[in-house]
């Protein structure tokens, strides 16, 4: 099973909105998820996040990572089913052991645990697929004001694992080369393979953070009064969007208590 | 001396296509043999596929479809730690392989891990050191050399194997021209006590001087196997696949508009061809001045 949490760009309506407004909107889907107790609800709620992603034309990664959902979600189900007390008896596996008997009441818990853990996951798989991570922190930089060395630091990081892996391919191919085996023995045995390959990537990375800074000094990085080539502004749409999310979590607030 | 062998061609190219996980086609149907005692350049543009080509030679990269024998044997069905017996493989980036803290384990890292122990590593070790010029160096972190020795200290490391096959990715980037020079130098040595070498390059002057046969691979096929004389007389292939003509292959081909014939390829013979030429045309006093500088054929 590969699961992509990559950003997929494909410019859909989804896509357009503002980074702030999607990241609301996987918060607001939390929020709402907590205040649901019933199957029902949480079903509409998550088929709805379905619907988004088919308008968002993610529908295709998104149906993948929820069928690998649905193994733990299975889990869920079969775990609260035993162990929640309340409720009719349906039948007991083991009649001398009550607290292991399962109840209707039992079952429809387990299937809102899983629901709402498949509704909370899928909120945040759509918003990574639709959101670039360059645009969710500099958002959070604009808006939320955090600061921008972290901004960075999370930007960077996120931006050097696809090299990290290509270092990895390359240092695994050349100790390899060396007749270097990778997959000998126990656990210990193992855990030294690794030195060949761990020990170059570490002193790579360093000297690549190191060139990386001389780098970033030379183009004046740290200087203040920082400027943005890109200003993402929330537009209409967003502040629509933003409003209904609002109003649908008050109202699930007032439905609930 | 490098492992005895059966005398079959040393590696037979199949009909080998390699497609990338990621979907490009880097390879797209290649038929080569090579026997023992060859020294290859394997020569393209980036991306034409040179270093997925040679990867197959040891098992790093399997077919995805057609057959790369080693010996006679299909490297699909070996692990890439046992064929490492017969083919080494110097990556181009030195970094990518460092990792001891004394230059001397690093070199032995690769015999070790073929058997080897006590005097006869040591005595591997040594000679490699030797050949790449790193012997006051043996003690030391190789992390403190210069990319240059870093990257000789990689090439050791890979004779101290002493296989059969040794191929290097871009053995001269990167160093300045004595050390180049140096480098050819102990490929061509390694060549004449028997070993096959295949070096992948940019630099079309190593090509001429170095190599018996060069390999042009351009979008994934081998447009080109031939000498590099034969090779540079193609200069439509060369350009087209994103090459240029060493210097004085160039010059030789102007030259021969004029009449002035010369494929011995090199600086020398080309002086006297133009030299010969010359004679018939200008004064014979101011001739001799000019031959005066050490072109003995001028006469």
């Amino acid at each position: 099973m590969s699961v992509s949490i990559e950003y997929i760009p494909t410019g859909s309506p989804v896509h357009r909105l503002h980074a702030l407004t999607k990241l609301l909107f996987a918060l607001a889907v939390l929020t709402i998820s907590m205040l649901l107790s019933q199957p029902l609800p949480l079903l509409l709620l998550f088929f709805s996040l379905l619907g988004i992603a088919a308008l968002a034309s993610v529908s295709q990664e998104i149906l993948s990572a929820v069928k690998g959902l649905l193994k733990v979600a299975f889990f869920l189900v079969l775990l609260q089913m035993f162990f929640y007390p309340e409720g009719t008896v349906l039948f007991a596996p083991v009649s001398s052991l009550p607290g292991l008997a399962v109840t209707d009441q039992g079952i429809l818990f387990g299937i809102s645990i899983a629901l709402r853990m498949m509704v909370i996951v899928t909120s945040f798989l759509l918003f990574l697929t639709t959101t670039p991570a360059r645009s969710t922190v500099l958002s959070l930089v604009e808006y939320l004001k955090v600061p921008y060395d972290y901004a960075f630091l999370f930007i960077t990081a996120l931006r050097f694992i696809p090299t990290f892996l290509e270092e990895v391919r390359l240092i695994g191919q050349a100790q390899e080369a060396r007749a270097h085996d990778f997959s000998g023995g126990g656990p210990l045995a193992r855990l030294k393979t690794i030195f060949p390959l761990a020990l170059p990537l570490v002193m790579i990375s360093l000297q690549r953070a190191e060139r990386m800074a001389m780098a970033m000094e030379t183009r004046g990085f740290g200087l203040p009064g920082r400027t943005y080539y890109r200003t993402e502004k929330p537009g209409a749409v967003d502040i629509m969007v933003i409003v209904a999310l609002l109003s649908a979590v008050a109202v699930a607030v007032l439905l609930r208590f | 001396m490098p492992a005895k062998l059966t005398g079959r061609p040393l590696i037979e190219v199949r009909q080998l296509k390699h497609t990338y996980r990621s979907g490009g086609e880097a390879l797209k149907g290649i038929d080569l043999t090579i026997n023992t005692g060859e020294m290859i350049a394997v020569v393209g543009r980036n991306g034409a596929g040179k270093t997925t080509l040679t990867k197959h030679f040891n098992g790093l990269l399997r077919p995805t479809a057609g057959t790369v024998l080693l010996d006679g044997q299909d490297t699909a069905k070996l692990p890439v730690a046992q064929l490492a017996r017969t083919v080494g493989y110097v990556f181009q980036n030195p970094d990518h392989q460092i990792f001891h803290e004394r230059l001397f384990d690093e070199i032995a890292f690769g015999p070790r891990n073929l058997g080897l122990r006590g005097d006869e590593l040591t005595a591997r070790v040594d000679s490699a050191l030797k050949a790449v010029d790193l012997t006051e160096y043996r003690d030391r972190d190789p992390g403190d050399l210069s990319r240059g020795q870093r990257k000789r200290a990689a090439l050791a490391s890979v004779l101290a194997m002493e296989t059969a096959v040794i191929i290097l990715d871009e053995p001269t980037s990167g160093q300045d021209y004595q050390e180049s020079e140096q480098i050819m130098e102990i490929l061509r040595e390694l060549n004449r006590r028997g070993h096959t070498i295949l070096f992948i390059t940019h630099d079309m002057e190593l090509v001429q001087e170095h190599a018996h046969r060069v390999l042009l691979i351009d979008d994934g096929k081998l447009v080109i196997d031939a000498p590099p004389q034969e090779l540079f007389r193609q200069e439509q292939a060369l350009t087209s696949a994103g090459l240029r003509l060493p210097p004085t292959a160039e010059l030789e081909q102007r030259l021969a508009a004029f009449g002035i014939h010369s494929d011995a390829g090199t600086v020398e013979a080309l002086a006297t061809s133009i030299a010969r030429r010359s004679s018939r045309i200008i004064a014979r006093d101011s001739f001799d001045e000019n031959c005066s500088g050490g072109v003995a054929a001028c006469q």
